[in-house]
């Protein structure tokens, strides 16, 4: 970290000599840097989901073919799947064509239904997409200004009751299993109170429950950081600065503390879309959402090796994108990360 | 120079004592306890009730003898529950504790790469941006299912974030200062993350420890809710959550024991984090500290009633007078109720166009007193006043809209000027809100010329670029720049050069006067350093335990200072006469301590001149030659000749 600290300046240096030339020197445009290395470091990072996904068949126990067909296979059949696993080549051989199919897009056919893992991808990845965008949006609408508002009013010991509650709700819902939230969810407004449909994805109020079940985990969580995260923001000196100058309290919150919470919360909220994703593979499974998790569970559980590739490697290859995503914007919002983060 | 600065290692505070202050710390650790003890004894003593089968009451509801029903095979689901509280926190406990060891390892070990970092960072990243139940998956899928094998899958995906929180934390730990000091003394890197960095993250790994148990508890059950966690006959409680859910449409209360125990355990361990976050900061730890420093009168305060506000006639107020302060307290509320004064009644007088230097040593009460002038004592903290005017206004009375008369007309320089700029804004932006509000070229116009008065070379290019591009002297050359934008009649430097270098210090302080000088403003300026004050002031005022204990002109306060603590702080101040072979001269003593009772001077104990009076009467601030005036039983009307006779 040693970019970090400042340039030992001789002490007339800064009265006389323009200091802006010895950073531009030093850094020829930081953003320029900052694109080559977030790019290399994506490309590295698909790379080894790859291979981990190449890894996946191939570490299995015992053999893999005979995980898909059964027990009473014959050794036609189990040749056949062996075939096309890949695994009658040699390990390089495998590699190879399976990286060629991969750059042809190829994911394969599924061994349950006989449809192209494409075709599979290409039907369900809308309807993930779909709940993971309410509910991405959900969480970010309501955590923020919910941690924002505890911090407020829990600021310098104030309300010291609301600041226990507040910590004590959002740790009980941060602590329900996804699969508690959605089945409670599913209980109380499908089952007894027959508000909204229990399953599929039909009618337009079918993604409330699903989304819900998704975000109120995520909300809690980020609620909890952003308050802790605004709480240490109020107490920097430069919004003692920001008060000193009188400005009012909408303008110290939205310019001065809401962009360093939000630059301090956002690795975390990287690392919180992930686990989003995660919640959304599993929600899909309990209102039967016709989506990407609902296969993923029923592939991994009947050894449907191809698909569970392809949903694995598309999941992950959405994730890296996110992430670089989430450091352009945390780059953007905060300027000291360009040569401050590792 | 740095006496107030907090910096560097932080002393390691009583934490359990401090966690034991707080109520959620308390409820925390109790239930904890609780949750220990069930996990020893619960297999002992329900056991047998939980694996008793009972056909006849099969998936039975509440009922006396079963609160929380039975399961398909009729075994009470309370027994059930607790008896599976060891092999639910096992799993949890396995999985945190594979998921902090190896994460911190792996971190550390990235850490210590060098310039390799890069790719260690990248490496956790990468695994990072996957979630953790998918690689719990990946991995089951390899491993197999069952109990421990889903713990540790469970744990290996939890590697990453934990690898991540160490290795942030010890690269924000090898750029402080103290860490690079002994980076370029030679000392391996390896010793540098074991004696620096390692105890420095220590408490954020305790903390994030107790959070990843409830994350490893949640992602155990989950497995169990895929069939990929506990296999039957064992069970844990997501294993009886994941049964009971099957059935909640028949029997809901099935689920409700499990699943209150993980939300209860939850909940535990969330208190119990927050508990520990607060007793380790240290922040907040010494304000903690500070605030028991203020508590050196003990008394309970009257509140002060802002009586008889202006009473003073014009002509006993002189009339070019810019602050008038009499009779401000700074109280806070102290423990055990009731309120202490960090700052206990003083009077206060700034001439427009005049410079004030207050001096006194750290709790002295000068920064609160400065701060109070703003009326920017933050909570719980309250200020109290005979009378506060500022420019003719009485700024005790809200209706009077204190905020906008000082808005632009005070401002302040804090001591820290790479904390008291906002980061994450350009210098124009901040600077445009000092200002009043007009077009955004001119406002940019206007910043670029205060950075200009300010001696700041290239200015056009200054107002575009963000603080940490910016050497500390040129930092609080902008907070001053800043401060002038709003045409401020008062600039409240509160110690604005304690954290610069003595040669940029200088010029800070001829930058001020000069600012004096050619646009008149009044300045306060607070410092500890009594050469500081002298270079620059026209009036000295010297605050000892929240009081003012002596006031004049620089001359007489320096040739003749009429009070012992005033005489005790010149003579400590090195000249070029000072022998350099003898110790420097030091003041006895500390000032009160907390808690501590004083009833008199509160310099009294310190004093070599105290008499028996001073033990018992607070002397008053009188005046010993015109315009000086000092609070001492002793000098007063007495030349310090006389008085040390």
């Amino acid at each position: 970290m040693s970019q970090q600290r400042e340039p030992p300046l001789p002490s007339s240096h800064d009265r006389t000599i323009d200091g802006a030339g010895w950073i531009d020197q030093t850094r020829r445009n930081p953003w320029v840097r900052f694109g080559v290395q977030r790019t290399v470091s994506a490309v590295l990072i698909a790379f080894s989901l790859v291979v981990a996904v190449f890894l996946m068949v191939r570490l299995l126990p015992g053999d893999p073919a005979r995980l898909v067909a059964g027990s009473h296979a014959s050794p036609e059949q189990l040749a056949a799947i062996r075939h096309q696993l890949g695994l009658d080549r040699s390990a390089i051989g495998q590699f190879g064509s399976y990286m060629g199919d991969l750059s042809h897009l190829r994911l394969g056919t599924s061994f349950q239904t006989g449809e192209t893992v494409n075709r599979v991808i290409a039907e369900r990845l809308p309807k993930t997409a779909e709940l993971a965008g309410v509910s991405v949006a959900l969480t970010l609408l309501l955590s923020i200004p919910l941690g924002l508002a505890a911090a407020a009013l829990t600021r310098d010991g104030r309300n010291r009751a609301f600041g226990a509650l507040f910590s004590g709700t959002t740790g009980l819902v941060a602590s329900l299993p996804v699969f508690l939230i959605g089945s409670l969810l599913a209980f109380a407004f499908a089952v007894e109170l027959q508000w909204l449909p229990i399953a599929g994805s039909d009618s337009l109020d079918s993604i409330v429950l699903p989304a819900l079940s998704v975000s109120l985990l995520p909300i809690a969580l980020l609620a909890r950081i952003v308050r802790l995260e605004a709480l240490s923001v109020l107490g920097q000196d430069y919004v003692k600065t920001a008060r000193s100058k009188r400005l009012p309290a909408r303008t110290i919150y939205l310019r001065h503390i809401l962009p360093n919470v939000v630059a301090g919360t956002l690795t975390i909220a990287g690392v919180m879309f992930a686990q989003l994703i995660g919640g959304v593979v599993i929600v899909e499974n309990i209102f039967a959402w016709p989506g990407l998790g609902t296969v993923l569970v029923q592939a991994v559980s009947s050894h449907d090796y191809p698909v569970v590739q392809g949903v694995t490697l598309l999941l992950g290859f959405v994730l890296v994108v996110t992430n670089a995503f989430v450091d352009v914007v945390l780059a953007l919002m905060d300027p000291r990360s360009l040569v401050t983060r590792t | 120079m740095t006496a107030d600065r907090t910096d560097g290692r932080p002393k390691v505070p009583p934490a359990l004592r401090t966690l034991l202050r707080s109520a959620s710390g308390r409820a925390g650790l109790l239930g904890i306890a609780l949750l220990v003890a069930l996990a020893v004894f619960g297999p002992i003593i329900w056991q047998e009730q939980a694996n008793t089968v009972n056909t006849a009451i099969a998936g039975a509801g509440p009922s006396g003898a079963h609160p929380f029903g039975t399961d398909a095979l009729g075994r009470d689901l309370l027994a059930r529950t607790f008896s599976a509280t060891r092999l639910s926190l096992e799993l949890a406990a396995v999985a945190a504790l594979i998921a902090v060891v190896g994460g911190t390892l792996v971190g550390l070990v990235a850490a210590s790469m060098g310039r390799a970092r890069q790719i260690g960072a990248r490496g956790i990243d990468a695994m990072l941006g996957l979630p953790d139940i998918l690689i719990a998956i990946y991995l089951v899928t390899i491993l197999g299912a069952g109990a421990m094998l889903a713990a540790v899958a469970v744990g290996i995906s939890g590697i990453p974030f934990f690898a991540r929180v160490t290795l942030s934390l010890s690269a924000s730990i090898t750029a402080r200062d103290y860490v690079s000091a002994a980076q370029a003394l030679g000392v391996p890197t390896r010793t540098v993350l074991r004696r620096h960095v390692l105890p420095n993250i220590a408490e954020t790994l305790i903390v994030s420890t107790v959070a990843g148990l409830t994350t490893a508890l949640i992602a155990v059950s989950s497995l169990s809710f895929l069939g990929l966690g506990v296999q039957p006959p064992s069970y844990d409680w997501g294993a009886l959550l994941t049964q009971g859910i099957q059935t909640i449409y028949e029997t809901p209360v099935a689920a409700l024991a499990p699943a209150a125990m993980i939300a209860l355990t939850g909940v535990v361990l969330g208190l119990f984090s927050d508990a520990v976050a607060e007793a380790l900061n240290p922040r907040l730890w010494t304000e903690l500290k500070e605030a028991r420093k203020l508590r050196f009168g003990g008394r309970r305060l009257h509140r002060i009633v802002a009586r008889a506000r202006g009473a003073a006639s014009p002509a006993e107020r002189p009339a070019e007078a810019l602050v008038s302060v009499r009779g401000l307290t700074v109280s806070f509320p102290a423990r055990g109720g009731g309120e202490v004064a960090a700052v206990a009644g003083v009077d206060l007088a700034i001439a427009a166009g005049e410079i004030v230097g207050v001096v006194g040593e750290s709790g002295s009460g000068k920064s609160l007193t400065a701060q109070a002038i703003g009326l920017l004592i933050p909570h719980p903290g309250r200020v109290a006043a005979d009378e506060l005017r500022f420019a003719g206004h009485d700024m005790l009375d809200p209706s009077g809209r204190p905020d906008r008369v000082y808005k632009g007309a005070l401002s302040y320089v804090f001591q820290d000027p790479s904390a008291s700029l906002n980061p994450a804004l350009r210098l124009e932006r901040q600077m445009a809100e000092a200002m009043p509000p007009t077009a955004r070229g001119r406002r940019r116009d206007a910043a670029v010329s205060a950075l200009r008065e300010v001696e700041i070379a290239a200015p056009e290019r200054r107002v575009r670029q963000y603080p940490h591009e910016l050497s500390g002297g040129m930092r609080q050359r902008v907070m001053i720049a800043m401060g002038l934008l709003g045409r401020p009649r008062l600039i409240v430097a509160d110690e604005p050069t304690t954290a610069l270098d003595v040669t940029i210090q200088a010029q800070v302080l001829h930058l001020l006067a000069e600012l004096n000088r050619t646009h008149g403003t009044a300045i306060l300026l607070i410092s500890h350093s009594l050469g500081v004050i002298a270079q620059i002031s026209h009036r000295v005022v010297v605050m000892y335990a929240g009081r003012v204990v002596e006031e004049g002109s620089v001359a007489d306060v320096l040739q003749a200072p009429a009070h012992p603590y005033s005489r005790a702080l010149i003579a400590a101040v090195p000249t070029l006469t000072t022998d350099t072979g003898a110790p420097l001269t030091t003041i006895d003593g500390a000032p009160p301590a907390p808690g501590e009772i004083t009833v008199g001077c509160p310099f009294a104990p310190r004093c070599p001149l105290a008499i028996a009076r001073c033990r018992e009467e607070m002397p008053p601030l009188e005046e010993h030659a015109t315009g000086h005036r000092a609070a001492c039983w002793v000098t007063a009307g007495r030349s310090e000749a006389e008085a040390a006779a």
